[in-house]
């Protein structure tokens, strides 16, 4: 054909009015050797396109589409059991469990004595009981000093001391 | 923060008090230590006391001196231990104020330190205080109030106490 009237059709291309024998023509003229200096220009274009149209049967897009998409394999993620948790769980009740024991130990265990006598009439002659050793106490390291002073006075020649 | 500062004014104050006391700041300090045996006997009691009808309550020949000597006794304290019983004599010691406190009596007998003060205000014995430091045994002795040391000193020889275990250690001879 030559390139006056495939300009024409060219024109109708542009308006979406080709009809398919037309475009085949097109195709016909921009795939073969000798293509018109004017119109050069659109070879790659339409050799593109039309091949696009021809080629590409549909369930091949279909395909094309396909394998861009990539199905990732992503596992369940379903936590059964939770080993970190576990072992915090762990540590509190053993932590708990020594805090109390050592509490209970020391509430049970028999404890220092500590007694207050104050206004009771009953355990009055108790009280007096320990002041009275309290009383021994002082009075016999009173005792105890009075001697050790007599033991070191006696010791002096230049002094004599009643025994 | 009002709550802060009427706390500490609050808590500063008992310390306060307690500084005219400093065996008295001591025994607080181990009142709630389960290592220590702790008596204390109030004023009240010692006016319990001396209601007591002795003939009824002891034998013993000194009792009535006894009486004598404690009727104008207002309280005493005693702490003892026999956890670290050397530290805490040491330690007791070093908080005595010799300000307030005179030396009336040391002695150092077969591995025992004892010692006792007085505090004396116008020739009256306030206080009594007597420390015991030993290798199984710390104790500390408080009498306050109106204290007649010689009648004390005359219990010595005549006291019958059981198991008043210290007598027995030191060995008191007799006169």
């Amino acid at each position: 054909m030559d390139h006056k009237s495939i300009s024409e059709i060219l024109n109708k291309y542009w308006a979406g009015e080709t009809d398919l024998q037309e475009e085949s023509a097109l195709k016909k003229y921009f795939t073969g050797v000798d293509v018109h200096h004017s119109l050069k220009q659109y070879r790659p274009l339409f050799a593109y396109y039309l091949a696009e149209v021809e080629d590409k049967p549909l369930d091949s897009i279909d395909a094309a589409v396909l394998q861009h998409i990539q199905y990732k394999a992503v596992p369940a993620k379903t936590k059964v059991f939770s080993f970190s948790k576990a072992w915090k769980l762990a540590a509190t009740v053993l932590i708990l469990l020594g805090v109390t024991t050592f509490f209970y130990q020391h509430i049970t265990e028999k404890s220092g004595v500590h007694i207050t006598y104050d206004d009771n009439p009953e355990e009055a002659v108790e009280a007096y009981l320990e002041l009275k050793a309290a009383l021994a106490l002082v009075s016999n390291k009173i005792d105890d000093g009075k001697k050790e002073a007599l033991k070191g006075l006696s010791k002096t020649k230049s002094i004599s001391i009643m025994k | 923060m009002k709550y802060i500062i009427f706390l500490s004014l609050g808590l500063l104050s008992l310390n306060l008090h307690a500084q005219g006391d400093a065996i008295e700041k001591y025994f607080q300090q181990y009142i709630e230590n389960n290592d220590f045996t702790v008596v204390f006997i109030s004023p009240k009691m010692f006016q319990l006391i001396s209601k007591l009808d002795l003939n009824e309550v002891d034998n013993d020949p000194e009792a009535k001196l006894i009486m004598e000597t404690v009727s104008d006794i207002r309280g005493l304290r005693v702490l003892t231990t026999d956890v670290n019983p050397m530290e805490r004599y040491k330690e007791a010691m070093q908080k005595i104020n010799t300000k307030e406190y005179e030396v009336l009596v040391t002695v150092r007998d077969k591995g025992e330190n004892v010692r006792i003060w007085v505090k004396e205000t116008d020739s009256v014995v306030e206080e009594l205080l007597l420390l015991v430091g030993a290798v199984d045994e710390f104790v500390m002795l408080s009498f306050v109030g109106n204290i007649d040391l010689e009648k004390i000193s005359k219990l010595a020889n005549n006291i019958d106490v059981k198991g008043a275990e210290h007598l027995e250690k030191v060995g008191s001879g007799q006169d």
